[in-house]
């Protein structure tokens, strides 16, 4: 330990006990006498620090000065101390409690996770055209999250389509019911919704029906070709089921609307071909049996 | 706009505080910066501090100054995350959603450097510039963008950087 002389009352103090007032050093109860007197806010301070004694733990060294750490003389363990500080414990079991809530909230919302990996499979299998394996992966997506209704419903719209692609066309009604209104109209709701209503009454014989649902297909598609000949393909069964020439001039009148409108594609030209032999025959027969009677095609030529 | 005084929301948004002196602690240990004193969160200006050692190189300075932006930052999206999902994409409420997104942002908030930060990097990149030191050169526009940033404050641009961060980015990716 150093010793120092107060320059004001010549008495020894330890060196950390003295304060250098200006240029002099002085003890405590000196500095306060200083500090009461005239001019002592112009004073400038400084706490004299013994070299020898470690301003944190106070260990004293004897005579040997100590390594300076920022300016203050501090002994090895110490400064052992301050460049490896352990962070407090709370702060440990803090940190350790934030990570915990983020694995336990990850867990805890794992199904929402799940729900939007399923709901991105679907869009995707639904952008590729294939329904069915949308609405599968959308039916378990909306399972994960019941109380999201927005996935409940589209996973019902696809259900529907499906059921309507599937020729259960009444079970589809039901599902594509229960969207209406609930989708943007880009999804073709009302569209579909008429579309198994043709196939519903189709099903269920009732040809007036179909006839119904199949104008208002028309005019909620007035530039398509398939709902042109949709309300044909309604006529042609009105024929086939009462002789009435009068329904049958209607179906190829439709038809011949259906055609100027159509680019070629196989879909159409096989419904085409369907409609002309259910006029032909008079016999009205499914989209299944009819490939499966003609798995090479028909033509009216062919039956001639 | 409208102004609440920085101690009321250094205590609304204390975890954040307290993650940007630890993230200064943590740096200063893993460079071996000696950590004379640390206050992780108190009532009063600062609201916390880390007294560490002058580092000899640039490099440490640089290292203990943004440090704690990475952490906090990083802790903010980590944070929010889990409990974006359920909230912004299902809108399905829950309370623990809630508190990890202000737990989450709280972070997220105080991830900009103080003043004082800028101003210990500012003062270090002057002398280490005229040895033509990169990152001190490259530091001096960081400087400046970390002082606008505690301006903008008054702004709430602190706020918006941790709704940003937490919510903004998982609305990018998702």
């Amino acid at each position: 330990m150093v010793k120092r002389k107060c320059e004001q009352c010549g008495q020894e103090f330890p060196m950390n006990e003295t304060i250098r007032v200006g240029s002099h050093v002085v003890c405590d109860a000196c500095c306060r006498q200083i500090l009461a007197g005239p001019n002592a806010q112009e004073l400038k301070l400084e706490r004299e620090a013994d070299p020898t004694i470690c301003v944190n733990c106070g260990s004293d060294s004897g005579s040997v000065e100590l390594p300076k750490l920022a300016g203050l003389p501090v002994c090895n363990p110490c400064e052992t101390f301050f460049r490896n500080r352990p962070f407090p414990t709370w702060i440990k079991v803090s940190f350790a409690a934030v990570i915990a809530l983020v694995v336990v909230s990850l867990v805890w919302n794992l199904r929402f996770f799940q729900a939007y990996a399923g709901s991105k499979a679907a869009f995707a299998a639904m952008a590729r055209g294939n329904i069915e394996t949308a609405s599968q992966q959308m039916s378990t997506a909306a399972s994960h999250v019941p109380e999201c209704a927005d996935l409940s419903v589209m996973a019902t719209y696809l259900e529907g389509v499906t059921l309507l692609r599937q020729d259960r066309s009444a079970e589809g009604l039901v599902k594509l019911t229960a969207c209406r209104n609930k989708l943007p109209p880009q999804f073709g709701v009302e569209a579909l919704i008429a579309e198994a209503k043709c196939s519903a009454a189709f099903d269920a014989k009732d040809y007036d029906g179909f006839l119904a649902a199949a104008q208002t297909v028309e005019q909620q598609l007035p530039n398509d070709c398939m709902g042109k000949a949709t309300v044909a393909s309604a006529w042609a069964c009105k024929y086939a089921q009462t002789g009435d020439t009068l329904a049958r001039q209607n179906a190829l009148s439709c038809l011949e609307r259906a055609r100027a409108m159509a680019s070629a594609t196989p879909e159409f030209k096989e419904y085409e071909n369907r409609i002309l032999h259910r006029l032909q025959s008079r016999e009205i027969i499914t989209q299944a049996e009819f490939a499966r009677r003609f798995p090479n095609g028909w033509s009216p030529e062919q039956e001639k | 706009m409208f102004f609440i005084p920085g101690q009321l929301i250094a205590i609304a948004t204390f975890p954040g505080v307290i993650v940007h002196e630890a993230a200064h602690m943590f740096f200063c240990r893993l460079r071996h910066v000696a950590v004379l004193d640390v206050c992780f969160f108190r009532f009063g200006n600062p609201v916390g501090y880390v007294v560490h050692e002058h580092a000899d190189r640039f490099s440490t300075t640089f290292l203990i100054c943004l440090g704690p932006f990475l952490v906090n930052s990083l802790l903010c999206m980590l944070i929010c995350f889990p409990a974006f999902m359920p909230l912004r994409v299902f809108g399905v409420m829950h309370p623990l959603s809630y508190v990890l997104l202000w737990l989450g942002v709280s972070i997220g908030m105080n991830a900009f450097p103080s003043i004082g930060d800028a101003h210990g990097l500012w003062i270090q990149a002057k002398k280490e510039a005229s040895s033509f030191n990169l990152l001190a050169i490259i530091s001096f526009p960081l400087v400046l963008v970390i002082y606008a940033a505690n301006i903008l404050r008054f702004f709430w641009l602190d706020y918006l950087y941790g709704v940003a961060i937490g919510l903004g980015l998982p609305a990018l990716i998702f």
